[in-house]
């Protein structure tokens, strides 16, 4: 079941700048992980706003849960939508990890002791707990990002969507980052809409769009779009390493089997291919 | 002439119960035009240590000397200023710090700082802006309205107009696409092999210390835990590991491979290309589909 739908949606920031977003269509599946990628300025990051409603639709229409989108039920929709931006130092407001976490509930009017209950059990399932009463600022980067997370999930959205939310982050913090969401995923069937130019990050999906000025231009599984290496690479945006591999071997007459191998599968091939001593 | 540091110690809130030691007795020398790359866990002591470089902050105790100037404990602020503009510091996000209405003043607000003339200054913008990768029609924006990735290069033309012949750089790549991280990588090759400048890179991106660097410094709780070549530094995998780094990429997918039987007499490979040439020497041209 589609819990969103996105048809024809238009957005340009002024009459004299081109289209950001120039009838981009595509539903997201209730459960799944979708993976939105592309370039800076290639459109992504407008979706997302666009979807949670921080920005209003030149034409076209968005569809969650059934309901369009409109002015009047925005508020209640954004509920459902937890979104999760690129710069971990942006999004703080509370003078202590709690309190940032409690913000959202806060604003919703969350009764006071099911508050605490909620902000102790999100700081749990992120691995923050023990950091209740400790200054946003003295966290890491990864640890940030964790926290603003748990502010998400306290409000128990069904979408949360990462808008390059591990683009700012060191290997450590990425991996960190990501293993909690598939953990989150798992356990409360959330939907999650990755936005980001990072292909290992879209590795974890279970669908991949590629936008591009505006436009989408591909669409399918993370192993049908790490084959068009060449597509990828003309737009400007990475391959995956075991491909990066490949296309050296290939440089010099070593015949690899054309479809996607992950770093697991190419390195048994390698080593079946290895001549015996 | 070269960047050393002699016993340098340095703590924050010196004296107060607050006093953390972010660096330990930190000898290094630092030779004239080379690539060093500085990596290390977040929280190792690399921000510390470069802005040591530009006396940003001076030593608790110990000496840095930059280009014959010495940074001592009590060095007078004053006397610093030469110094400053040698030394050309590239901080994170360093888009954040431009702040003019056009780019043309942005880039011109540094070396009017240092006692250039408005002319000077202005012919400066104009060929740094080129230099840097940038069209001359951008001077005249806002720039606001620029990418993350020409932010940064203008915000890099700033800090090439004080004309620094050594340039520190705090992950100028972060939160760039991988288009905005190469025009960024190739800029710094550029002015490295080209304008001769000494390049201090701090980065967590191990595939640009194997491409670009000559020497590598790795930072371990304020101390200097290991220098040494790209070469011999990621050849010690069991250490990188027990330090919480990562290996470059091809580094680590050889080491699986050499698990599994593959050899590497020559250590390690550290790019894709060199990974492929010593496996083609081990396998069928026609791999696994010859025998089966």
């Amino acid at each position: 079941m589609a819990i969103i739908s996105v048809d024809h949606l238009t957005y340009r920031y002024s009459e004299e700048l081109p289209m950001v977003l120039d009838g981009v269509s595509f539903d997201v599946q209730e459960g799944e992980w979708l993976a939105i990628v592309g370039h800076n300025g290639s459109g992504k990051s407008t979706l997302a706003k666009l979807i949670d409603g921080l920005l209003e639709a030149a034409g076209g229409e968005i569809t969650i849960e059934d309901q369009l989108l409109t002015p009047d039920n925005l508020w209640e929709l954004r509920d459902d939508i937890g979104l999760v931006f690129q710069n971990p130092d942006n999004q703080f407001v509370g003078a202590t990890v709690a309190d940032d976490v409690a913000f959202g509930l806060e604003n919703r009017g969350v009764e006071r002791n099911e508050m605490k209950r909620r902000v102790a059990e999100a700081l749990v399932q992120v691995g923050m707990d023990g950091f209740e009463e400790r200054e946003p600022t003295s966290l890491s980067g990864g640890q940030k990002q964790r926290v603003a997370l748990a502010g998400v999930i306290a409000i128990r959205p069904r979408v949360v969507i990462l808008d390059e939310a591990t683009s700012m982050l060191d290997p450590e913090g990425r991996r960190e980052i990501l293993r909690v969401i598939r953990e989150l995923k798992d356990r409360f069937q959330l939907t999650v809409i990755s936005i980001t130019h990072d292909i290992e990050e879209a590795a974890h999906a279970s669908r991949v769009l590629i936008i591009n000025d505006g436009r989408i231009v591909e669409e399918g599984q993370p192993e049908a779009i790490f084959e068009k290496e060449a597509e990828l690479l003309e737009l400007g945006l990475d391959i995956p390493y075991a491909s990066r591999l490949k296309r050296s071997l290939n440089q010099l007459g070593i015949q690899v089997p054309e479809q996607y191998l992950n770093e697991e599968e190419m390195a048994n091939w390698l080593c079946q291919s290895l001549l015996k001593k | 002439m070269p960047i050393t540091f002699e016993k340098v110690d340095y703590s924050y809130q010196p004296n107060t119960p607050f006093e953390h030691q972010a660096l330990q007795d930190i000898n290094l020398t630092i030779a004239d035009n080379s690539f060093t790359a500085l990596i290390g866990h977040t929280g190792s002591g690399k921000s510390t240590l470069i802005q040591q470089m530009n006396a940003l902050l001076k030593p608790s105790s110990g000496v840095v000397r930059v280009n014959n100037r010495e940074i001592r404990p009590d060095t007078n602020n004053k006397d610093l200023k030469p110094l400053r503009k040698q030394v050309g510091m590239v901080f994170q996000f360093p888009e954040n710090q431009l702040f003019e209405e056009t780019v043309k003043k942005d880039i011109m607000f540094g070396p009017l700082n240092f006692g250039m003339s408005e002319a000077e200054a202005e012919e400066e913008a104009i060929r740094l802006i080129t230099e840097v990768g940038l069209d001359e029609s951008l001077l005249e924006r806002s720039p606001f309205e620029l990418s993350g990735g020409q932010m940064r290069r203008v915000a890099i033309a700033g800090v090439l107009a004080s004309k620094p012949d050594i340039l520190i750089l705090d992950e100028p790549t972060s939160g760039l696409d991988p288009k905005g991280r190469q025009q960024i990588m190739d800029l710094v090759a550029h002015l490295h092999e080209n304008e001769h400048k000494t390049i201090i890179l701090v980065t967590h991106q191990m595939e640009d210390v194997t491409k670009y660097a000559d020497r590598v410094i790795v930072m371990d709780g304020g101390r200097v835990a290991k220098t040494g070549t790209p070469k011999e530094i990621f050849n010690d995998v069991d250490w990188l590991k027990t330090h919480h780094l990562d290996l470059p990429k091809t580094t680590q997918f050889a080491a699986t491979l050499q698990a599994q039987g593959f050899q590497f007499p020559e250590g390690l490979p550290l790019d894709e290309m060199a990974l492929a040439q010593a496996i083609s020497q081990q396998i069928s041209p026609k791999g696994a589909s010859d025998h089966g």
